[in-house]
């Protein structure tokens, strides 16, 4: 398992006061979930990963390389990442062309970029437009578009800020179960989300955000469970939590189905 | 930095000898140096003007945005450079050669003119820019006259630069993130522009035409609109209008008359 | 029938100039006048053009084919657009976009509508006041509208297009930047929305259930389901591939039905609770 290193992390924007601090902190399981309201330094924090903006202090290593003293090509290999918005990087004429450029800053052979581009627009389901120019593509598509260009580099590491904004239903099931694809194929995956429902019940790890330091880490349930955390950093719990304490049931749960199991369990025990 | 002008405050504190300088009256002034950029073709003369202009911005402590946008437009100039030296239809005399690609005198020397040019042009525009606010802009603009729609395309015109910047630093962070930045040979570099170049230009004409769909469901050409006052005390207004749009009179016949005389 | 008390599209399809396939095919509906419509659908499905119609905005800025009927109450922004548009508010799918650009506070973007409108100077400062407050906004007022969050700027763009007090609202997805809370006080902030109709697409479908009087469905342009949310989410086709609501999930596992025997499940907290009383 791939793994992230932070220690001793402090950046502080120049324009303005805001400032990121995390004095140690390590990523090493295999699905990370970053959670916390508008402005809690999220995306500060994930560009601080990929290095593109540098800190005042401290160091971030990944598997034992600190970022700095990676070459750009072996950072490429290491840590891939996509913003929320794909128009912010999408240049080429065709889809296909769009993957393959992005695997051709650190590979050669013509023939493995061809191959790989494919594999990865089937793998998000845009294989039949591969001839077609990403600004024809419609949002959610053209965002898993961006999601094929790091999986055709099959980096170690996968950093998402927000995947599923602006994803419909369909891709985002796709794009679920290419994270846990990923996740056993030995890959790290990485994401920022506003979505409780979804971290509750696909992640094994969450870090929660706020005022720009790291609050919270531990699993959904242990998140979850405490209630007055999750109001002080500004999250809500995930809805089947909402919905089971109306009927006055104060257990965590992390989806409809971890209450039926447990339900169904309780029931059959009694008999 | 500039105060917000608001409908919520009454009044605007002195903010320095920029503020009392009208808008109309830096527009003038903007169009002046534009003028005399366009009317010497002496690249002496250009560079001349491109230091007034410069010395106008940094004595208004125009601050960090203006030092933003000269940078932005350095990099267009780049653009401009590169490709004039390559493939001016003028060119004749060899420069230098940089790896095989050939750039030529004339073309660069034509390209660094008219990079001068836009230099003026965005260094006065900034001044203009950075020393009022776009409601202070708008406000007094539709006071003295303009129809609201008039004001709106300047308006647009002018700020788009600011917009492309903001877009630019999220496109170049993507493209950075993707491994655009390693480029070491000119070629690379070169190549390198298109990137970005590219998800910007969509990007802005994008967001235009949004804008123009928004401002008209919100009436912005409404008969009905009433414009609000600013709130602003300007210094001889009449006597600046006045003086500068002579000059630029002057200028536009002495080029148009420059032009003509080629004909006779 | 009097239609001026319902809203009644008839036959609506929508073509894009240079386009061959209808964005919009036949869409025929009626709902009541001072409802809220959930709009629900896939990507290509057709739901930001049947806001652009429904906003007039197609074919009046943007040109293309409108061809049926719309009507919401006595007004049709095919037949008189600007005054249509005058009793409608739109809040465009990136909230960013429908900013003027024109205001150097969030205060004068939210007063920009009724400067255009000629609403008195004393009047526009007591109405923007208002409208921050009820969104949020109340600590922004002073601050630049690029300074805003996403999220934030989706709030404002709600602000821009209620402070005219429209009687009819098209949100294009006005929630996809919000964290959870914002999402949360927007949707109780529209359960408090009087008279007003609402056209609101969204992702939310839990959220949506708990709102809509009647939610449509689209599929690639056409009109596949409109009813209240129960009907609509107890007879959701497999091949519409949509998220179902939580509530409506853990009643199927758990077969809580609505008491009364039609054999359908609940799909607000309300209805699951009188399910829940009941089957336990």
């Amino acid at each position: 398992m791939p793994q992230i290193e932070i220690s001793g992390l402090r950046y502080t924007y120049p324009e303005h006061s805001f400032q990121v601090e995390i004095d140690r902190q390590s990523f090493d399981s295999p699905l990370t979930a970053i959670v916390g309201q508008n402005g809690a330094g999220k995306s500060t924090l994930l560009k601080l990963l990929i290095g593109l903006i540098t800190p005042q202090e401290g160091t971030i290593m990944i598997n034992g390389v600190s970022i700095d003293e990676l070459k750009p090509q072996a950072k490429l290999k290491q840590i891939g990442v996509t913003f929320q918005d794909p128009d912010d990087q999408l240049f080429n004429a065709t889809v296909q062309k769009e993957v393959a450029w992005g695997l051709s800053q650190i590979e050669s052979d013509q023939l493995m970029i061809k191959r790989a581009a494919d594999q990865a627009l089937v793998a998000v389901g845009l294989a039949d437009k591969a001839a077609e120019n990403p600004y024809d593509l419609s949002l959610s598509e053209r965002k898993l578009l961006t999601f094929a260009t790091v999986l055709a580099i099959n980096p170690a590491i996968y950093l998402f800020d927000e995947p599923m904004m602006s994803l419909d239903w369909p891709s985002r099931k796709r794009m679920t179960n290419i994270f846990h694809q990923l996740v056993k194929s030995g890959h790290q995956v990485i994401t920022i989300t506003h979505d409780m429902d979804w971290v509750a019940a696909e992640f094994s790890t969450v870090h929660v955000m706020a005022h720009g330091q790291i609050t919270f880490s531990g699993t959904p349930s242990a998140l979850f469970g405490n209630s007055g955390l999750v109001k002080r950093v500004g999250l809500l719990p995930p809805r089947i939590m909402t919905i089971t304490r109306a009927l006055g049931d104060h257990s965590v749960y992390l989806t409809p189905e971890d209450y039926c199991r447990e339900h169904k369990q309780v029931a059959n025990n009694l008999n | 930095m500039n105060e917000p002008n608001s409908i919520l405050q009454g009044s605007v504190a002195h903010r320095g000898w920029t503020s009392v300088i009208d808008p109309v009256t830096k527009l003038l002034m903007a169009l002046d140096l534009a003028l005399l950029s366009f009317c010497f073709t002496n690249l002496l003369v250009e560079i001349a003007l491109v230091f007034v202009a410069l010395v106008i911005l940094l004595i208004s402590k125009a601050g960090k945005s203006a030092v933003h946008a000269i940078e932005f437009s350095s990099f267009l100039i780049f653009t401009m450079l590169i490709i004039q030296g390559l493939f001016y239809s003028h060119n004749q005399t060899l420069l230098v050669s940089v790896v095989g690609i050939r750039f030529y005198q004339e073309g660069l020397l034509y390209a660094a003119t008219m990079g001068c040019r836009i230099f003026v042009i965005i260094l006065a525009t900034s001044f203009f820019m950075t020393t009022t606010t776009v409601s202070e802009n708008s406000k007094y603009l539709e006071q003295v006259g303009l129809s609201y729609k008039a004001v709106y395309v300047l308006m647009s015109v002018c700020y788009i630069l600011p917009e492309m910047m903001a877009n630019m630093k999220k496109i170049q962070m993507a493209q950075r993130a993707r491994g655009i930045n390693q480029q070491k040979t000119i070629l690379e570099k070169i190549k390198s522009i298109l990137p970005v170049l590219v998800p910007l230009v969509i990007k802005t004409l994008d967001q235009s035409m949004e804008r123009s769909i928004a401002l008209r469901l919100r009436g912005f050409n409404s008969p009905h609109r009433v414009a609000l006052k600013s709130a602003n005390l300007y210094r001889h207004e009449m006597v600046n209008h006045r003086g500068l749009s002579l000059l630029a009179i002057i200028l536009i016949g002495w080029k148009l008359w420059i032009i003509g005389s080629k004909f006779i | 029938m009097d239609n001026r008390q319902q809203i009644h599209l008839e036959n609506l399809s929508l073509r894009y100039r240079g386009i061959e396939t209808s964005a919009l095919k036949h869409i025929s509906v009626d709902a009541e006048f001072g409802h809220v419509i959930g709009i629900i659908g896939n990507h290509h499905a057709g739901k930001t053009s049947l806001c652009r119609a429904l906003a007039g905005i197609v074919p009046t800025i943007i040109s293309g084919d409108v061809t049926g009927t719309i009507q919401v109450g006595s007004l049709s922004p095919n037949l008189d657009w600007q005054k249509y548009n005058q009793q409608t508010g739109v809040v465009l799918q990136n909230p960013a976009g429908q900013l003027s650009g024109l205001a150097d506070t969030v205060a004068d973007e939210i007063a920009f509508d009724l400067i255009n409108q000629g609403v008195p100077a004393d009047q526009i400062k007591r109405r923007v006041l208002n409208v921050a407050d009820q969104l949020g906004l109340g600590d922004q007022l002073n601050q630049s509208p690029g300074t805003l969050s996403g999220g934030q700027k989706q709030r404002l763009a709600i602000a821009t297009a209620i402070v005219t007090d429209p009687s009819i609202l098209v949100l294009d997805d006005p929630t996809s930047e919000m964290d959870p809370l914002g999402r949360q006080h927007f949707f109780s902030w529209l359960v408090s929305v009087e008279k007003k109709t609402i056209f609101i697409v969204s992702n939310e479908v839990d959220d949506l259930c708990e709102i809509a009087d009647q939610i449509w469905v689209l599929k690639a342009g056409e009109l596949v389901a409109a009813g209240k949310p129960l009907t609509v989410f107890n007879h959701l086709k497999p091949d519409w591939q949509l998220a179902e609501p939580t509530v409506f999930r853990l009643a199927k596992l758990m077969k809580w039905s609505i008491p009364g025997g039609a054999d359908e499940f609940p799909v607000t907290n309300q209805q699951l609770e009188e399910a829940y009383y009941a089957a336990n």
